[in-house]
């Protein structure tokens, strides 16, 4: 994604024409690069791939520090001046574990409200540096202890009493400690953040730092005496050089995190434009539907509102198919349809409703996630329009003895005086409740309205039951589920004539 | 006569229905292609209203149009043609289904009637119905067989949204970058004409960002970058695995 990336494409053209720019296409992809931003390395990539790293490092010098203590235990090591080694092979041990504790920011945040105000402020300290490029405690006293550590096997005042090979197995180890732990400021992800960015006198030295850290070596394993003189020349040339590998090595980590940011630039350009449109097509077919139905003869009122709020429905549904995409574990189940209705009515309305937990667990599919959705705004909006004050919903697959398919069950029983009349029974062809009852008499179900004593409700004086069912229509994996698990589908049966057997929810 | 609608939303069924109420006509509703075999098998359909784009499904109209191709029911595509990415897939609609019409989510309920009604007659839609600004000329290349001659271009149309890079798109394409070249400068006009002929309304013109002015004063556009973009806008096309089906086993040879 970066400029350099897109120029090479023109660069073994055949044809030399000079590409013109499409108007429809946005200007950063028409001039061949992306926004700044994308090509520059990602800071949330660099802290991602530093936490990890630096953690991975401290365990590498711990491992070091663990081995130079082995080398002073072993048998023959015989330091001259023991507990001098084991003074300063303790620094080098407390900066790994400081370091340490830099990586546990829990831990540092749980510190600074300890009593002991060194610990308290030294917490402090490095919470406030995480994530910039500067010079901090747990930085210092790595630099110390891997001073301390190379200067106890060589240096102007080395340890006596140590062999030669235990003194050059402990060099090779202090030199390898000190490596890890400038590799770490090297990487740091404070270089590449843009909250705190590094100054600019910090900027300028990092490419000098390999030269740095190499001429630190030159001076910590010089031969100031004969002890230290045991490191052969070109163990101790190799040694001094091997800063001088960060040069590749910081290449292929600026590679890596622009990549990585290429990447994501590509993946969120294509997932925005996706969204766009799926957004746009939303939305405007929603509109289109409302302006065609508009256009007919003689509008009904309730028709208009409920493809109004079926407009609402849809833009609910995109922003969270935008929000969580594919992260959702079941975006069919009806606790959700009844989440995203219940949004599109107002606050008041929506206190009056409830539904029971069997039912907000119902796994359904696609299809009959469709029909469901189709089904409850409608018997919602009629009982309100009844006067309803307090309203059930039950949604239940009814598994069917024998060969015969499970069944969608829809329920809605409300507190209202009851309709005066069978919604889907009169009104306008195109009204909203004789399409609804079309439908599902296509896929084998019913729409029906009963007051409540008659629907066997006898804790009820009052109110209506209004039940929509439907034959389960979809089939496999993605198929409507009980909330216990067991998968209750059937394949797709629109019979022989589209037209399904009847049965009432009530009578199972 | 029925007519089965196949579209991922009901509510485009349900205005399919409103608009042939009282006509004769009966409007069945699917609301995914892998659902239409069934429904099909149960015959006495006289028409099929199509959708090109189905949400969540990982399926296209495509898919839809074999079907019913299958089963011997004419086809009319149902879709929303103000969406820039749905150029391509009405271009290979009408090219590998031979639909008899064309109608948007924008269209009335009168033009519905009058389609199905005109279908049911056995005669052809009139007017822009027939969706003729989508067909294949009579006569030379389609926009499929310019843009799509071979299996190896739609390798390279399918990974070219996420790279602008040649050498690493000739990786992912599992092609030679020399190939990648010819790509580009064969495509190029044909991606320019493209926009000529169907610029206009069914392209939405973004606006200019002053990040993207600077950088256009600064670098020059290359061809990669702007096919980039426009295999971006058509993504979900060239990542159609039925595409891909249509275009492997393609019979006849791509008029060039």
């Amino acid at each position: 994604m970066h400029g350099s990336d897109a120029d090479t494409g023109a660069g073994s053209r055949p044809t030399p024409r000079p590409a013109e720019p499409l108007p429809h296409l946005p200007a950063a992809a028409r001039s061949g690069v992306s926004t700044p931003e994308s090509s520059a390395p990602s800071y949330g990539v660099a802290l991602r791939a530093g936490t990890s790293l630096w953690r991975a490092g401290v365990y590498f010098r711990a491992a070091c520090v663990a081995g130079m203590w082995l080398l002073l235990v072993l048998p023959g090591a015989a330091a001259g001046q023991p507990l001098r080694a084991v003074a300063q092979l303790s620094v080098t041990s407390a900066a790994v574990l400081l370091a340490h504790l830099h990586t546990r920011l829990g831990t540092l945040e749980r510190l600074t409200g300890a009593r002991l105000s060194p610990a308290r402020r030294l917490a402090a300290h490095l919470l406030g540096v995480n994530g910039r490029a500067t010079m901090d405690a747990s930085g210092f006293a790595e630099t110390a202890g891997a001073l301390s550590a190379l200067w106890l096997f060589t240096g102007p005042l080395p340890v006596p009493g140590l062999s030669p090979g235990i003194r050059i197995a402990g060099i090779v180890l202090g030199v390898l400690y000190s490596l890890s732990a400038a590799a770490q400021a090297m990487i740091d992800a404070g270089w590449y953040s843009p909250y705190q960015p590094p100054s600019r006198g910090l900027r300028r030295l990092r490419p000098l730092l390999p030269l740095v850290f190499s001429g630190m070596l030159v001076a910590y394993l010089f031969p100031y005496n004969g002890t230290a003189g045991v490191l052969p020349v070109p163990w101790y040339a190799a040694l001094c050089a091997t800063p001088l590998l960060y040069y590749p090595m910081w290449a292929c980590y600026e590679v890596l995190l622009r990549a990585a940011a290429a990447d994501e630039t590509a993946h969120r350009a294509v997932w925005r434009q996706e969204s766009a449109v799926a957004l746009h097509s939303i939305s405007r077919n929603s509109l289109s539907l409302l302006r065609q139905y508009l256009d007919e003869p003689d509008p009904d009122p309730q028709e208009v509102r409920r493809l109004v709020r079926e407009a609402m429905l849809q833009a609910e549904e995109a922003r969270l198919d935008i929000q969580y995409g594919s992260d959702r574990a079941d975006p069919h189940r009806f606790g959700e349809l009844w989440e995203l209705v219940l949004r599109t009515f107002p606050a008041p309305q929506q206190d009056c409703c409830t539904t029971d937990a069997d039912s907000a667990r119902l796994s359904l599919g696609p299809v009959d996630y469709q029909i469901a959705r189709r089904v409850l705004p409608d018997l919602l909006t009629n009982a309100f329009n009844a006067g309803a004050r307090r309203i059930e919903v039950s949604c239940a697959l009814r598994d069917a003895s024998g060969t015969a398919p499970p069944t969608v069950c829809l329920t809605v029983r409300d507190n209202g005086p009851g309709v005066a009349e069978d919604p889907a029974a009169g009104g306008p062809p195109h009204r909203s409740s004789r399409l609804l009852r079309h439908w599902l008499t296509v896929y084998g179900g019913e729409l029906t309205w009963r007051p409540a004593a008659a629907a066997g409700d006898v804790a009820r004086n009052s109110g209506t039951v209004a039940s929509a069912h439907w034959r389960a229509q979809d089939s496999g994996d993605r198929g409507t589920r009980s909330p216990a698990g067991e998968e209750q589908v059937q394949p797709p049966d629109f019979g022989e004539s589209g037209q399904g057997e009847h049965r009432s929810c009530e009578s199972w | 006569m029925r007519v089965v609608v196949i579209d991922n939303v009901m509510p485009a069924g349900e205005a399919v229905a409103r608009a042939l109420d009282g006509t004769g006509h009966e409007a069945v509703w699917v609301p995914a292609p892998r659902l239409l075999d069934g429904l099909l098998r149960t015959g006495g359909f006289g028409l099929a209203l199509v959708d090109l784009d189905f949400g969540r499904e990982p399926v296209s109209g495509l898919t839809a149009l074999r079907s019913l191709a299958g089963h011997g029911v004419p086809s009319v595509i149902y879709s929303a043609d103000s969406e820039e990415n749905r150029l391509l897939f009405l271009l290979a609609a009408f090219e590998f289904h031979s639909p008899v019409g064309l109608i948007t989510k924008e269209t009335t309920g009168a033009q519905i009637r009058e389609l199905v009604t005109a279908v049911g007659r056995g005669d052809r839609p009139s007017g822009p119905l027939r969706g003729d600004r989508y067909r294949p000329p009579a006569h030379g290349p389609s926009w499929l067989d310019r843009l799509l001659p071979t299996s190896v271009d739609l390798a390279i149309w399918e990974q070219l949204p996420y790279y602008t890079n040649r050498n690493v798109l000739a990786q992912t394409a599992h092609v030679h970058v020399k190939t990648v070249d010819k790509f580009l400068a064969r495509h190029w006009p044909h991606v320019e004409e493209l926009h000529r002929t169907f610029g206009g309304p069914a392209f939405l013109h973004p606006p200019e960002t002053a990040a993207g002015d600077a950088m256009l004063r600064q670098h020059r556009p290359s061809r990669l970058a702007q096919l980039h973009g426009f295999a971006r806008t058509h993504l979900r096309f060239f990542r159609d695995a039925e595409l891909r089906r249509l275009i492997t086993s393609r019979t006849h040879r791509p008029r060039t």
